[in-house]
């Protein structure tokens, strides 16, 4: 994404990045909201835009490191995002250190997504309560100015199974994910938020499953096993979803629910034992496409996705 | 500034008919109060003294004019995209209207005032950047009107003084008018305490 004007000696040719999640102690909480897996030299940008089946707003979020720490913005230099008809400024700090998010609206429907750092020293301040357009100063901008990206969304798509509302009573079944294929090259993930109610207490925490293959070929069947587990067996089974994915998912529920969702719903700290409760299951499968920088040395990771969720329902049998 | 200089020149030519007035009295107040700038502006509690000068024109009725003028008042530091900032406000003005009293027992009443306002309003936005980036301050001073209301209980010690606690409102309407596409209005409500004093 990042153009660094005289700073080419740092830059590492583009490789593919793997984020991976950080160590987990033994209650499978964050201790810290750092984004997990950046080199520690050199730049690194990760870029990421997704919009869902029943929103008419794509949800952008960005964020650029250097040494493994992340780059403040600052002075009106900002992230921009659009597309031919719509655009919006990253002015929200993201759910990561440096990160910063958005929504932008989708009017036309369009499939195009550009990045780029912008320099707008009276409209970054515009959710300020005084005349910004009167008092401020401009430093001017910075060296990242101009540097861009783009991402193109993959077409939308629908859960077809498992229908909504079905219902299952043990971690052994499985469930037959299918969609309408593309047969595009894009790649699928799937990812859930499950609750769990033991009655006097809710669990929140959210997964990442591991598909045997991850093409967009229609059908892809899963073990329950990938998002409910046995608390008492360590180290826990599931894959807790960590990095830009758990910042994504989290971003997506608290726009459905208009803010209901708290920040921690990914934290899973509340002793409760999934295996044993029952639990709704959200569902989500995306559709992914990689975007690319302007400059393809740069390195980092950029993607484009659209989403769909479906919920299931998991009653233990007794 | 200078407008408020000729309107108290002018109000000072009525002075002599008021000095006749049977009953006069002084009050100073200092006001306790968060403003509010609109939007997502945070201020810390600020003090405003307020001086008026009143004359019965009825028994329950009172002719009050006065001055006002604030402390710096600053909203707590907020970090955005831009910068880590913090903005100052500071006032002063002069306030014409009317106060209506009921006497309730011997030694107190309730009264409600309501009136006008001129303000001079100095609004200082000061910036943190990043290191290396001095800090940056850039203040401007707007003026225009607005209005004040309060409601509040008297206590008399004495013939002359009395104790008053009030819950005042004042607001000052568009600020820097004319020099922003977004003008804004400032509200300052809070519980001021205040002495009066009678000639």
């Amino acid at each position: 994404m990042m153009h660094m004007l005289g700073l080419s000696k740092n830059l590492i040719n583009l490789i593919s990045v793997t984020l991976f999640s950080i160590s987990i102690v033994a209650c499978g909480v964050e201790v810290e909201n750092n984004l997990p897996g950046v080199p520690t030299t050199g730049f690194y940008a990760a870029v990421g835009a997704n919009q869902h089946a029943t929103e008419s707003t794509v949800q952008v979020a960005a964020v650029i490191f250097v040494d493994g720490e992340p780059i403040n913005l600052y002075g009106g230099d900002v992230i921009q995002a659009s597309t031919t008809v719509d655009s919006t400024l990253l002015l929200d700090f993201g759910y990561y250190v440096g990160s910063y998010t958005s929504e932008l609206r989708n009017s036309a429907n369009l499939d195009q997504i550009d990045f780029e750092i912008v320099h707008k020293p009276v409209e970054a301040r515009k959710d300020r309560w005084y005349p910004v357009d009167h008092l401020y100063t401009d430093p001017g901008p910075g060296e990242l100015v101009g540097s861009s990206a783009s991402i193109i969304l993959p077409p939308g798509l629908a859960v077809i199974t498992p229908v909504a509302g079905s219902s299952y009573t043990s971690i052994n079944d499985n469930l037959n994910v299918t969609w309408t294929p593309l047969g595009a090259g894009d790649v699928m993930k799937i990812y859930s938020a499950v609750s769990c109610d033991d009655g006097t207490k809710i669990k929140t925490y959210g997964t990442q499953a591991t598909l045997v293959d991850d093409s967009d070929d229609g059908s892809e069947t899963i073990n329950l096993d990938q998002f409910i587990y046995n608390s008492e067996n360590l180290p826990i089974s599931v894959n807790l979803i960590q990095g830009q994915a758990r910042a994504m998912l989290l971003a997506l529920l608290k726009k459905l629910s208009n803010g209901g969702i708290l920040d921690t719903f990914f934290a899973n700290t509340t002793p409760v034992n999934p295996i044993s409760t029952n639990c709704e299951v959200r569902l989500f499968l995306l559709r992914q496409r990689p975007g690319s920088f302007n400059l393809p040395s740069t390195n980092g990771i950029v993607f484009g996705s659209r989403s769909a969720e479906v919920t299931l329902d998991y009653n233990p049998a007794n | 500034m200078l407008k408020i200089l000729r309107i108290i020149l002018l109000s000072g030519l009525f002075v002599p008919a008021l000095s006749f007035a049977d009953n006069m009295f002084v009050d100073v107040n200092l006001l306790f109060s968060v403003p509010d700038g609109g939007g997502n502006s945070d201020f810390h509690t600020g003090k405003t003294l307020l001086v008026n000068y009143n004359f019965y024109l009825k028994p329950w009725l009172i002719a009050t004019g006065g001055v006002f003028v604030t402390e710096k008042i600053s909203t707590k530091p907020v970090t955005d995209v831009v910068s880590k900032h913090q903005e100052t406000i500071d006032s002063r003005g002069i306030t014409f209207g009317v106060r209506s009293e009921h006497k309730f027992s011997e030694r107190n009443k309730i009264y409600g005032r309501l009136g006008f306002l001129y303000y001079t309003t100095e609004l200082t936005v000061e910036e943190y950047f990043t290191p290396g980036i001095p800090v940056s301050k850039v203040s401007d001073t707007t003026d225009g009107y607005g209005y004040y209301a309060g409601i509040a209980w008297a206590h008399s010690f004495s013939k002359k003084i009395s104790l008053q606690l009030e819950l005042y409102s004042m607001a000052q309407l568009d600020l820097f008018k004319g020099k922003t596409s977004t003008p804004f209005d400032l509200k300052n409500t809070g519980i001021s305490i205040g002495v009066g004093y009678v000639f």
